[in-house]
């Protein structure tokens, strides 16, 4: 199949006082379509937000309200035709309280999730979607070439620069997330990958920090001052921190340099001009017995400081892609806040995630992305479908693609 | 995520459990009672904390205790009483062996999440789990004579973590 043959529709929400209403967009055909009443959806998708946030209920599959949209009031919000015959790739830009609801899980009429069966990509806005496409590297290659999903086709190979790094701070040995974030590295070419930790590389007194998975490093990886660490493809498995009350500091802890060791100034660019400011975090870690000294990579501080070309971000840490939603329909989440310093797409959970799923979906989606050549959201569609098998939605579900499908 | 933590069965070391153990092990109890619980009143989730406050202190004084906002604030907010509170709950129910497996289950799911505890409340809410099962009626009767007793002898040892014994 030729990328340029994909078929590819939009479903853009607006959610009024009465009905949840659509914009159905598929090639050049525009159709407006009615959907759920909204005074019959706001308790109930509240309700199902919650559950999803209560960690243990969703570690043992307890989740009896996601279940219930999947099969029930979730195929209000989808149009009968995208359920009869779903699309290749689907877009969906939520609005209100749409937004955060796991449509990718909304059974088909095929009794399959939505997301199993054709490639979903998330947006909170078409702007934000119009940008995502128009930074984003694929949309460069020859999409009339780009062939997948063909035997004998020739796969589209592309060296693309890694960054990743895993580190459960709580874990005094055999870090399962560094070890993931390894695994992960596998599958792009050697030479363009920079994975942490990495004892080998880094001298005394250097910074940032070299080879550490510090939050330090990935403030220079997402620096905007043409940091020789900016890359394609990033990569982070860490804990994941929600702060409920001010979203914007929700973030990801990652190691820390030892204390004592004084820390440098960062320039950084703000309205045109340069700013000097101590590279620390804006917020302090949650009081938790960690085995090695912690910080917290904030969507705050990347905001502030923050700027990324990257093609894709993998952030695998709970919740990283949960959000509040702000003023003017923005929702505020760490992968939320990739796409809007520059980042073609994101993945990352909708809700807290499990280590081992979370590293079977991505493996299944980089053997996808990287090796078949498939677009993104395609691989994604793969990732889940083949999850689907062994695991529950909760798990299955969790990782979602945002911004560009490509 | 912390198969990687201090290894072995909680029960075995509740004293050396660390925070995050014990805060683990606490919501993974909080998780099992409701499930139980499902369908009463009392297992009722995500009630605001400043209500939660209010039905505990109520729930505490209808035990004999005193229950005023400082006491209850105690609860809440004093990370080592918290954690004592939240043992000495887990620990009694954890001497029915059906709830002891269920949530050593639950407490091993939860922790193989990539999820850092979520704060103090928890000990709080699940003191005002336990003391409303006590009054319900529930249908699956998995509540017997044994669960009774246990929330009798745990309101003792609250007494004396309150300093009120």
């Amino acid at each position: 199949m030729r990328v340029a043959d994909v078929s590819a529709s939009g479903i853009i929400y607006s959610v009024h006082q009465e009905r949840v209403s659509a914009l159905l967009v598929s090639g050049d055909d525009r159709r407006a379509v009615r959907l759920g009443l909204t005074p019959d959806l706001v308790g109930a998708a509240d309700e199902l937000r919650a559950e999803l946030t209560r960690t243990v209920d969703v570690a043992m599959g307890r989740v009896p309200l996601l279940r219930e949209f999947m099969r029930g009031w979730g195929r209000t919000l989808l149009p009968p035709d995208i359920l009869a015959s779903p699309p290749d790739v689907l877009v969906i830009v939520p609005n209100a309280l749409i937004h955060d609801l796991p449509l990718h899980l909304v059974l088909t009429d095929a009794g399959r999730p939505l997301g199993a069966e054709c490639g979903i990509a998330y947006c909170s806005g078409m702007t934000l979607f119009a940008s995502c496409t128009r930074r984003n590297p694929a949309r460069s290659l020859d999409l009339t070439a780009w062939r997948f999903d063909e035997d004998g086709a020739q796969m589209l190979r592309r060296q693309l620069a890694l960054r990743a790094g895993g580190v459960d701070v709580l874990a005094a040995k055999d870090d399962k997330f560094a070890a993931l974030a390894a695994d992960l590295a596998g599958y792009f070419d050697d030479e363009r990958v920079t994975l942490v930790p990495d004892t080998d590389s880094g001298l005394p007194g250097q910074w940032p920090p070299q080879g550490q998975v510090h939050r330090s490093f990935f403030t220079s990886v997402f620096r905007g001052d043409g940091s020789d660490l900016r890359a394609d493809v990033v990569c982070i498995v860490a804990h994941g921190d929600l702060d409920q009350e001010r979203h914007q500091l929700s973030g990801l802890l990652l190691g820390a340099p030892h204390p004592g060791l004084i820390q440098m100034t960062e320039q950084f660019h703000l309205a045109g001009k340069r700013y000097r400011r101590t590279d620390m975090p804006l917020r302090i870690a949650p009081v938790v017995a960690t085995a090695v000294p912690t910080e917290v990579l904030t969507a705050a501080e990347l905001e502030l400081t923050g700027s990324s070309d990257a093609e894709l971000v993998c952030l695998l840490g709970c919740s990283a892609g949960s959000g509040r939603v702000l003023q003017a329909d923005e929702p505020a989440s760490m992968a939320e806040s990739f796409l809007r310093l520059g980042t073609a797409s994101v993945i990352a959970p909708m809700w807290d995630s499990h280590v081992s799923a979370c590293g079977e979906w991505m493996r299944c989606f980089l053997r996808a992305w990287i090796s078949d050549g498939k677009p993104k959201a395609i691989a994604a569609r793969d990732a889940t479908s083949l999850l689907m098998n062994d695991y529950g939605p909760e798990r299955a579900g969790v990782l979602t693609l945002r911004g560009d499908w490509l | 995520m912390s198969e990687d933590g201090p290894h072995g069965d909680p029960w075995d070391r509740l004293d050396e459990l660390t925070d995050s153990e014990v805060h683990a092990l606490a919501e993974a109890t909080l998780s099992v009672l409701r499930e139980e619980a499902a369908g009463t009143t009392a297992a009722d989730a995500d009630i605001p904390p400043r209500l939660m406050r209010e039905q505990l202190a109520a729930a505490l004084t209808d035990e004999g205790l005193r229950a005023d906002s400082a006491v209850v604030n105690q609860i809440a907010s004093d990370g080592e009483v918290a954690r004592k509170v939240s043992l000495a709950i887990v620990a009694s129910i954890g001497r029915d062996t059906q709830f002891r497996q269920q949530i050593q289950e639950a407490y091993e799911a939860r922790r193989a999440m990539m999820v850092v505890d979520g704060g103090l409340l928890i000990g709080a809410a699940l003191l005002l789990l336990v003391t409303k099962l006590k009054r319900v009626q529930v249908e699956k009767g998995k509540f017997d004579v044994q669960f009774y007793q246990a929330t009798d002898t745990l309101i003792d040892r609250l007494r004396r973590i309150l300093g009120q014994g």
